[in-house]
């Protein structure tokens, strides 16, 4: 399966360091697939499809004229992590979550950092993301980013590098934790040669995250959901289910007194904790966007009074804006005084002149994205476009560049991935969940999104990207 | 509970058993036809007015249709009919996806796996080759919801609302099933015994008939069974008590003036009750058996004011339907 197996050069191979020569952590689990034989793999893996299916573990694609429901390409070859990566990774992410809601306590606050020069201040108040709304709120315990997804890339080194913080409402942990099921299901022998921290705590952790701001303890919790046309309604689902929590729709709550309610067969009920996966802009009518439908009106007065958690914390979006990113090591020293563990990728930001001229003149080697963008859409993967891509993009950049940033083409790790006929390399990222509450605890593993396509960089589910198990090694193993 | 999510589990537990009734209704009559030598239309258009989709299938302009495909093909696969069967069974699903998280795992399994497939090939192959075991295998993905929904839920309120809506649609069911029954035997177009075991096999009945010796078997003993026994899960007056029961356990701690629906479902049972079966089944019986339905539609009517007070968006095709009384 294995035998021609050809790592690209210069990328990093989650399995191989060198043809031929699996890494230590892999050995036991290439063996064990060895064994089993393209066909037998196939079989297993058509056998997963059918699974993925009949739990209707699906996302709905926008484009068509009312969305498909489709299943995320899955791949049955796991990568691997070993216990010292992955306690490095995690202290980074922990570390870095941590800077991260001290800048939004700061910012929804004094605005030390913007008075002390360390960001600038348009960066961060001309972001879409900074809601004056809330300015002056602190929100339960102080606590902004109750699930971080930090997607994180492999350098051709061999380290972990932050491409891009999610803070607001990162999705995706279901998948985690459907792979694993499946993953036990259909490939036990692998799994059992090895030692694999458990994922399937999630959604006690999370619930548990989010009612230990609640004081007393014993909090009625729902999930807010768009609707089952939204994209990721599987997920909304799947959390409700597995946290106990009632899924709700924005017309299923109303605001009382400052308080907010779920109307119930037995009349208005209060509700204590709301984790929501609508997005600011659609989620309080009275606050923002008058013409949402899938709002609660006044749900923002009722987060300014401190009578209900709202998880993740409104305004997030200021945190995780493309061009604040660059800022994060920054945030890292000023609020923690600490070095940071992560590194991240070099941004170049379009709005400052330096910055333009450079990009313009090196769009060719640049991906540029929309600040604003998300899920792969409206961005440019310089080094794959045409000149005349290229040119278009220059365009808008030069209208309106502070819209854009640009990173260098990294070279994504790869990983072995099963094609219809034989198993070759393919660029993968990694999103890790880090969830707070009172203390914040990382998930340990976490979706690997696999493209599917040769030599496409582009990860992202909308884009036909795939996902992979991942198993973080126990200490023992490591 | 929450409103809505209670509005959903009514209807998917509701569409759910017409899916597996209409499945029934027309492996029986598969079989029936072979005992009852008339007409091809004689032997269909039956099936149609007792599944209330007599007007749907004239509006297709096609009444040369009523033919053994003809009514199965509109019937379980008819777009355009949103009784079919593949209809229930979408709408059992889009209700089921609507509050995945309300009920178990195992029953959106069964719903999901139902939906995929009857639309996928296998469901066509078997369709078209073996009938009866299609009709078999779509009564079987309904049961499987139904035995999951007694061992994967806990037995509140989600489940209270779900059996509600199966009981009104199955006390709904029998009566329709009954009235066609008796215009059946006075068209005298089929003969009288294998047209009333007939009746009690889409009722799934015949074996708790016999245990009851009610023999000879005949319209009056069959229709005295269907409406009044309290023990039979298909009969009238049982489904009555079982919603009366629910409903009571819903509003628990509020008398009946404090709960509209638990009432208007009482107050039924009393009055089916206390009918002698002669006066139903010896007069006019189809004016009483409508008279039944058109009470059975006021408590499905109370169900939805009292606990779901916005327009139920998910009830309209069933609504479309119930116009046919």
């Amino acid at each position: 399966m294995f035998d021609h197996y050809e790592p690209v050069e210069p990328a990093y191979d989650e399995a191989f360091a060198a043809p031929g020569k699996p890494r230590g952590a892999m050995a036991s689990t290439i063996a064990c697939f060895e064994s089993m034989g393209l066909a037998d793999v196939r079989k297993r893996k058509r056998l997963a499809d059918q699974a993925f299916r009949d739990l209707g573990v699906t996302f709905l694609v926008h484009g068509d004229a009312r969305g498909v429901e489709r299943t995320l390409p899955f791949d049955p070859i796991p990568r691997v992590i070993t216990a010292s990566d992955w306690a490095l990774l995690e202290r980074g992410l922990e570390q870095r979550v941590r800077a991260l809601n001290a800048f939004l306590g700061d910012v929804y606050g004094q605005q030390r950092i913007l008075k002390d020069g360390r960001v600038p201040r348009d960066v961060v108040l001309g972001s879409g993301g900074f809601l004056a709304a809330v300015h002056g709120v602190r929100p339960r315990g102080g606590v902004y980013i109750h699930v971080a997804g930090i997607d994180v890339i492999r350098r051709p080194d061999g380290e972990f590098a932050v491409l891009e913080d999610n803070l607001r409402t990162p999705s995706g942990v279901s998948y985690v934790l459907e792979n694993r099921k499946v993953m036990k299901r259909l490939f036990p022998q692998a799994l059992s040669r090895n030692d694999v921290r458990p994922v399937d705590e999630y959604p006690a952790r999370l619930r548990e995250a989010l009612s230990s701001l609640v004081p007393g303890g014993s909090a009625r919790g729902v999930v807010l959901t768009p609707g089952p046309y939204n994209s990721a309604y599987f997920e909304h689902c799947f959390l409700a289910r597995q946290m106990g929590c009632g899924l709700v729709q924005g017309s299923d709550l109303a605001v009382r007194s400052d308080g907010v309610f779920m109307r119930t067969t037995h009349g208005l009920a209060q509700v204590d904790v709301i984790y929501r996966r609508i997005d600011d802009a659609f989620l309080d009518p009275e606050t923002f966007r008058a013409d949402s439908l899938i709002g609660v009106p006044g749900l923002v007065r009722a987060y300014a009074a401190g009578t209900v958690v709202v998880a993740n914390g409104i305004g997030n979006g200021v945190a995780d804006d493309k061009s604040v990113y660059p800022f994060v090591p920054e945030m890292v020293r000023f609020y923690l005084d600490e070095t940071p563990l992560l590194r991240q990728v070099e941004t170049f930001r379009c709005g400052t002149p330096r910055d333009r001229d450079y990009v313009l003149a090196n769009l060719a080697s640049l991906v540029v994205k929309a600040v604003g963008g998300a899920g792969g859409y409206g961005m440019l993967v310089g080094p794959a476009a045409t000149r005349k891509e290229r040119s278009a993009f220059a365009d808008r950049i030069r209208a309106n560049g502070a819209e854009y940033i640009a990173q260098p083409l990294i070279e994504l790790a790869t990983c072995p991935t099963l094609l219809p006929a034989r198993v070759a390399p393919r660029r993968v990222d990694l999103r890790p969940y880090v969830v707070t509450g009172r203390s914040s605890w990382v998930l340990p593993g976490g979706l690997t999104r696999v493209a599917m396509r040769n030599g496409s960089y582009v990860v992202n589910s909308s884009q036909g990207g795939g996902s992979k198990d991942t198993w973080v090694l126990a200490d023992s193993a490591a | 509970m929450i409103s809505r999510a209670a509005e959903h589990c009514f209807w998917l537990h509701r569409y759910v058993e017409r899916a597996e009734n209409t499945a029934r209704l027309l492996q029986v009559n598969l079989a029936f036809v072979l005992d009852a030598r008339v007409a091809e239309h004689e032997q269909w258009w039956p099936v149609l007015r007792a599944l209330g989709e007599e007007r749907q299938f004239s509006d297709t302009g096609l009444p040369s249709r009523v033919t053994a495909d003809g009514v199965q093909d509109f019937v379980v696969w008819d777009p355009e009919n949103p009784g079919a069967l593949l209809n229930s069974v979408h709408q059992a699903r889009v209700n089921a996806h609507a509050i995945r998280e309300t009920i178990s795992l195992e029953m959106w399994e069964a719903v999901n796996t139902l939906w995929l497939w009857l639309t996928g090939d296998e469901a066509h192959r078997l369709y078209h080759e073996d009938r009866y075991a299609f009709y078999d295998a779509a009564k079987h993905g309904c049961q499987r919801f139904q035995g999951s929904l007694y061992t994967t839920v806990s037995y509140d309120q989600p489940f209270d609302f779900m059996r509600l809506g199966a009981l009104v649609e199955r006390a709904d069911q029998t009566t329709r099933m009954l009235d066609t029954a008796f215009l059946r035997a006075e068209t005298g177009a089929a003969p009288d015994t294998p047209l009333w075991l007939a009746t009690l096999r889409s009722c799934s009945a015949m074996e708790s008939y016999f245990k009851r010796g009610q023999v000879p078997v005949s319209g009056r003993r069959v229709g005295e069974f269907l409406l009044f026994d309290l023990a039979f899960p298909r009969a009238v007056a049982h489904c009555l008590q079982r919603s009366s029961h629910f409903l009571r356990r819903i509003g628990a701690g509020r008398g009946s003036a404090g709960r509209p629906a638990g009432a208007t479902t009482e107050a039924l049972l009393a009055r089916l009750r206390a009918t002698a079966p002669g006066v139903v089944l010896d007069g006019d019986k189809h004016a009483e058996l409508e008279g039944l339905l058109v009470a059975i539609g006021a408590v499905a009517d109370a169900i939805v004011s009292e606990y779901f007070p916005a327009v139920p968006a998910a009830a309209s095709a069933m609504e479309a339907l119930s116009v046919d009384a």
